[in-house]
């Protein structure tokens, strides 16, 4: 149900989890980025969150000689198309973690201890890699903010407690992403008249920020600290090569209007989709994530023939066979639109190189939960897939006992060529899962 | 998994360990601040006392499993434990100081420390049995019991409440104007419409409302979003700018004119007069343009509402706390009407008539006879009751195919309707807003709940319940193809008791009660009200919520529903049994802790921060007023209005420090005092994970001696560090000596620790 009140401790603490698993890190000289540097992985990374859990019986694949098998009407069959492109992974546990809301805030993160501070696995790799993209990192949501950010509604953080939010609307994310954009072909060393102005306003305002921020008190100053690097991040958008005239690029503009609207759930999220895609193939993003719904989804999905909110349905007791399978039908519909996610990413070239976008990016879809009856982070369902630039050996199903997620975001970073040591958490768990990357 | 086995067995061989009894879930961690160990609890020299407190018992036991409930604002926030969360100031006083009265307040010569969470008090405990006996934790309650209960030990701390002979403001804070406050704003300084705010990425909910100071940031998707706006309502207006000022339509216009408006109208814009500094920069911003008039004008326009003078409300004070007179006419205009000041406003400030408590009541009544305040009150209300989500929350189209947006539209406007007349034309009482028979309905939404009038209506007697019985907040508040106690009861015992609700437990099946045609509600969500642990918190909701039983899930009367007996229980004075939504409105209206709670929500709408320590007592002096103003809504504001904050802030803080760079890196070699490792210490060094090129390692340590060291350890790190926690080391490779951070510097004699850290080779 929407817990509306976060209390004051919630937002800042981030709950139990993080009363029970703050250690105190600090860093030598060392420097506190990962390597990347000639780095060899994956060249993208798209994170995909669906909500509230599942239901293992009907999630797990069956094991098939070496491989594995997608049973008729699972949840995960629709995919079937793509299972040699699929490591399904059975057995990641947010340790120490429970409930919708610690789980949404441990997914990517692993807990506000450790190296990463708090940061998100998709705004950590973005400061890696994604220093020089015209957006570092872009996120992208499906009616993920009627409740507004919390907890709840949020999956990236630039730091403990600092939330990213995502857009929601496909027709401002059109606009975002080739409204303001230099003209192609343009000459990124004489800027056209309309950028110079903006970038005019920009100092300007820039120079006000750092006046104020003389002026406040310590604690203030974190709030113009952040504005000031989102005009940094807004500056190099506006300068940097939107990319128009590749492949796929720019698409057509969406055409859509309601995407508030519960029965639009379906449109919107096939709108952001393409725009995720063309955002890759126009080269304006490196890392993105597409955030469907939150947990706690409410949204009643009608077009899979049900009439009960998806929360509800995600905790129908196993007794309860229709309220089972409703909640399969709804999983699946997720399926279905990861394969439609992926068809997408294969349908492109890769710019400048050989294959596919797909054959260059990892695709890891997330869960906040296990059980969702249960409430509980135990064998939370993730799924990778793509090509990785040959990062990523495929079509396996890797059953992992009890492994702590923290290893988990480790070996995603070693995908994507990166050599930190530690991701969120250290004292979960460190260092790589062997099956993972090996 | 290898460090637990580890673990277990250091505990093990201590004849410690108590596996298994820890409810909470806790995972096994190693450290101070780990789980408590029965008999692990020597008398320690008494100057420590507090640190024990809150080693012992706050951080492992307290913070873990009390606080859920036991805290303002929690659940049992009305019983005798009041726990104070960390992030408070004051926290550990008071936490103390609260724990030592359970552990003096005595049934039977038992504590109820001891009692409650045990289960063994005869009144029983609304979590359950939370602290069996012979638990870890239960030894570290028994062993607090002792300490208190030394007379030789006891600490000089006074039990009681504070005294709130001086109500202090909050502190100094800039506060971005929300996506509503950004539209207000702009459309009553240039006189357009604007619905940009919409767009705007949606803000942190904190306590239920989205404007806290403290969450309201501008990330890059909020930056470029303020850009596309500033950018459309700068080229609207410079398209025809006469509202700024005269001299802006003559033909001759040039920076003359730009340095007038930027004098006269700049002020609106900036809710104070702009510096001659300021003037000159964007004097200097419009000549570098070089373009036509209206393209500078366009752009000077784009960059001051893009400038953090406009977006950001500043309510800093000078350096004794002072607000300015600007900041309290901006902070007062933003409070009463929800946007910027007007002329009349920014005049009184000029002539200083809002420094006393007088002079701002005067202006707040002034601009509360205005249609904005009309709007901010509505605003509140429906923040509040979190009415905003009407137009999107997820329905079943199948179960109710009657409600279409026009119909969730007229629901709106009964709203709007139902606040503005309860608050300006009835009595303009709390009471009225959870009692009043009436509503109001058009066509449409007559027509949706089966009356045959529309404009104000009165249903039959006994039938509404103001505010809590509108479509909007009945239609919010329910499941998309039921109805939901559940959700009707949360409601009220969060906004209108101020008690929050802890999510479910871990391990519990959630399922929601299917629909049984013909059986009873009541009987249906009994299985979750009833059974351990789910009854500890629905007892708090369900009930409640059956009182509304009589209302669909989409707000419309029904006559086949056998009861709707509600009743309230748990909390700090509203206890009682209700039947029908109109009699709880009734008990609710009553109720001195709604009244509080009502005010409590106001205040923090009003000021954008949560109460803490330091502003406790001008809660309290608001809620005071607002009772002694005969609960009148008006009465509140000018209450809020008068208030210290919006005259000074606390300022406490001594000067910032340069941004000189700290001390310098660490030492690159062992420190000259390394000291070998003291012969009590037994250490376990187990590699975690291991790669290529890396490994990371996690370490216990264990003081066997018989007093308390601050210990040291020594290792080869077998190649460079790379990250480290819970431990400072001296040097980056080879033999490195580790020694505690600043909280696990000290062992106990029989404490144990835990540090980590990785390296690269």
């Amino acid at each position: 149900m929407p817990d509306r009140s976060p209390t004051r401790r919630q937002f800042v603490g981030g709950g139990l989890a993080a009363l029970l698993a703050a250690p105190f890190v600090a860093q030598l000289a060392a420097p506190a980025k990962a390597r990347a540097q000639g780095r060899v992985g994956a060249r993208r990374l798209v994170v995909v969150f669906t909500p509230n859990g599942t239901v293992h019986r009907h999630w797990r694949p069956v094991p098939r000689g070496g491989g594995f098998e997608l049973a008729p009407g699972s949840i995960l069959e629709p995919l079937a198309p793509v299972r040699d492109d699929l490591v399904v992974l059975d057995g990641v546990d947010y340790v120490g973690v429970s409930n919708h809301e610690g789980g949404m805030a441990a997914m990517l993160t692993g807990g506000a201890g450790g190296a990463t501070q708090g940061a998100s696995i998709d705004q950590y790799v973005a400061g890696v890699i994604g220093g020089d993209d015209r957006f570092p990192s872009l996120e992208i949501g499906v009616q993920t903010s009627a409740w507004g950010g919390s907890t709840q509604t949020r999956m990236s953080y630039r730091r403990a407690g600092e939330m990213v939010p995502p857009e929601d609307d496909p027709a401002a994310l059109y606009r975002r992403l080739f409204g303001a954009a230099r003209a192609a072909g343009g000459d990124p060393a004489t800027p056209d008249r309309a950028l110079l102005r903006r970038r005019s306003v920009i100092d300007h305002v820039r120079r006000e920020l750092r006046a104020l921020s003389r002026r406040l008190p310590s604690e203030e100053r974190p709030k113009l600290d952040a504005h000031l690097a989102s005009l940094r991040q807004m500056e190099t958008s506006l300068s940097a090569d939107p990319g128009l005239g590749r492949a796929g690029c720019p698409p057509a503009a969406p055409d859509l209007r309601g995407h508030l609207d519960n029965d639009r759930f379906p449109h919107v999220g096939e709108a952001q989709m393409d725009l995720l895609v063309a955002a890759l193939a126009c080269g304006q993003t490196r890392v993105t994530s597409l955030q469907w719904a939150h947990t706690i989804a409410p949204q009643v999905f009608s077009w899979t023939g049900t009439g009960e909110g998806h929360h509800a349905l995600s905790h129908m007791a196993d007794e309860n066979v229709e309220g089972v399978r409703q909640f399969v039908a709804a999983e699946r519909w997720f399926s279905a639109q990861m394969l439609a996610l992926i068809e997408k990413l294969k349908a492109l070239p890769e710019p400048g190189g050989e294959g596919t976008l797909f054959d260059h990016t990892l695709v890891v879809w997330a869960k906040e939960m296990g059980d969702s009856r249960l409430h509980d982070c135990q064998s939370v369902p993730w799924v990778l897939t793509g090509g990785a630039s040959g990062a990523l050996r495929r079509g396996r199903y890797v059953r992992l006992d009890h492994a702590p997620h923290q290893k988990l975001l480790v070996s995603i970073c070693r995908l994507m060529g990166l050599d930190n040591p530690t991701f969120g958490d250290p004292s979960h768990g460190t260092g790589p899962l062997a099956e993972v990357v090996g | 998994m290898k460090r637990l086995p580890l673990l277990a067995a250091l505990l093990a061989a201590c004849g410690q360990t108590e596996p298994g009894t820890d409810p909470g879930g806790l995972p096994p961690r190693d450290g101070a601040d780990g789980a408590p160990v029965a008999g692990d609890h020597e008398p320690a020299p008494c100057a420590d006392e507090r640190d024990w407190f809150v080693r012992e018992l706050y951080r492992p036991v307290l913070a873990v499993q009390c606080i859920g409930c036991h805290t303002e604002g929690g659940t049992a926030a009305a019983t005798r434990l009041n726990l104070v969360p960390e992030t408070e100031p004051g926290w550990e006083e008071a936490s103390f100081a609260a724990v030592r009265r359970v552990v003096r307040a005595e049934l039977a010569g038992e504590p109820l420390l001891l009692l409650k969470p045990s289960l063994r008090h005869p009144d029983g405990h609304t979590g359950g049995r939370l602290v069996p006996e012979g638990s870890a934790a239960y030894g570290a309650l028994e062993a607090f019991v002792e300490r208190v209960r030394d007379p030789a030990c006891a600490p000089d701390v006074e039990d009681g409440v504070v005294a709130c002979d001086d109500v202090r403001p909050g502190r100094p804070l800039l506060r971005r104007l929300t996506p509503d406050e950004y539209d207000r704003t702009v459309r009553d300084l240039f006189g357009l419409e604007a619905d940009y705010g919409d767009g705007f990425a949606a803000d942190p909910v904190v306590d239920g409302f989205r404007n806290r100071a403290e969450a309201l940031t501008v990330s890059p998707l909020l930056a470029d979003q303020l850009r596309v706006a500033a950018e459309d309502v700068a080229r609207r207006v410079a398209a025809s700018p006469a509202a700024l000022g005269a001299c802006a339509t003559r033909p001759d216009a040039g920076e003359a004119c730009v340095r007038d408006l930027l004098g006269g109208f700049g002020t609106r814009v900036f809710r104070r007069p702009l510096t001659s500094e300021e003037i000159n920069e964007y004097a200097a911003l419009y000549a570098a343009d070089g373009g036509t008039f209206a393209a500078g004008l366009e752009l000077v326009l784009s960059a001051m509402l893009q400038s953090p003078h406009f977006l950001y409300r500043a309510e800093l004070g000078d350096a004794d706390g002072g607000l300015s007179p600007y900041e309290t006419a901006t902070a007062l205009a933003y409070l009463v009407t929800g946007t910027t000041p007007d002329d009349a406003l920014l005049a009184a400030a000029a002539a200083g008539a809002l420094d006393a408590a007088d002079g701002r009541e005067a202006q707040a009544r002034r601009l509360m006879a205005q249609p904005a305040h009309r709007e901010r009150v509505r605003r509140f209300v429906t923040a509040w009751l979190d009415l905003d989500r009407l137009a999107a929350v997820p329905k079943d189209t199948a179960t109710f195919p009657e409600l279409t947006p026009a119909v969730r539209e007229a629901m709106r406007r009964e709203l709007d309707a139902f606040v503005d007349h309860a608050v300006f034309s009835g009595t303009g009482r709390l009471p009225e807003l959870l009692t009043a028979g009436y509503t109001f309905v058009d066509d449409t939404l007559a027509t949706f709940y089966g009356l045959t009038d529309d404009g104000r209506v009165t249903p039959q007697a006994g039938e509404r319940a103001g505010l809590l019985t509108l479509g909007a907040t009945l239609t919010v508040h329910s499941r998309p193809n039921d109805t939901s106690p559940i959700h009707r009861g949360k409601l009220v015992r969060e906004r209108l008791l101020c008690q929050a609700i802890p999510p479910p437990p871990p391990g519990v099946v959630a399922d929601p009660p299917p629909f049984v045609p013909g059986q009873r509600v009541r009987d249906r969500y009994a299985a979750h009200s009833q059974v351990q642990p789910c009854e500890g918190c629905h007892r708090l909701m369900d009930p409640i919520g059956f009182a509304f039983e009589r209302f669909d899930g989409v707000g419309r009367w029904r006559d086949d529903v056998e009861d709707a007996a509600g009743e309230i229980v748990g909390s700090a004075s509203s206890d009682g049994a209700v039947e029908g939504a109109a009699a709880l409105g009734a008990h609710l209206g009553a109720s001195a802790e709604v009244h509080d709670c009502f005010a409590r929500e106001a205040f923090r709408f009003a000021y954008g921060i949560g109460e803490d320590a330091g502003t406790r007592c001008m809660l309290r002096a608001v809620q005071d007023e607002f009772r002694a103003g005969d609960l009148a809504v008006e009465a509140l504001f000018v209450a809020l209005a008068r208030s210290p904050q919006l005259e000074r802030r606390v300022v406490d803080e001594a000067p910032p420090p340069d941004p000189a760079p700290d001390a310098g890196p660490p030492d690159a070699g062992p420190a000259p005092d390394a000291a070998p490792p003291l012969p009590d210490l037994v250490v376990a060094d187990t590699v975690e994970s291991t790669w290529e090129t890396g490994a990371c390692h996690q370490v216990t340590v264990r003081n066997d001696g018989p007093s308390a060291v601050a210990w040291a350890v020594e290792l080869d790190v077998g190649g460079t560090l790379t990250q480290h926690w819970e431990c400072q080391p001296a040097g980056e490779a080879g033999v490195v000596t580790f020694r505690g951070a600043e909280w696990n510097a000290d062992l106990a004699p029989g404490g144990e620790t835990g540090f980590g850290f990785c390296v690269s080779r």
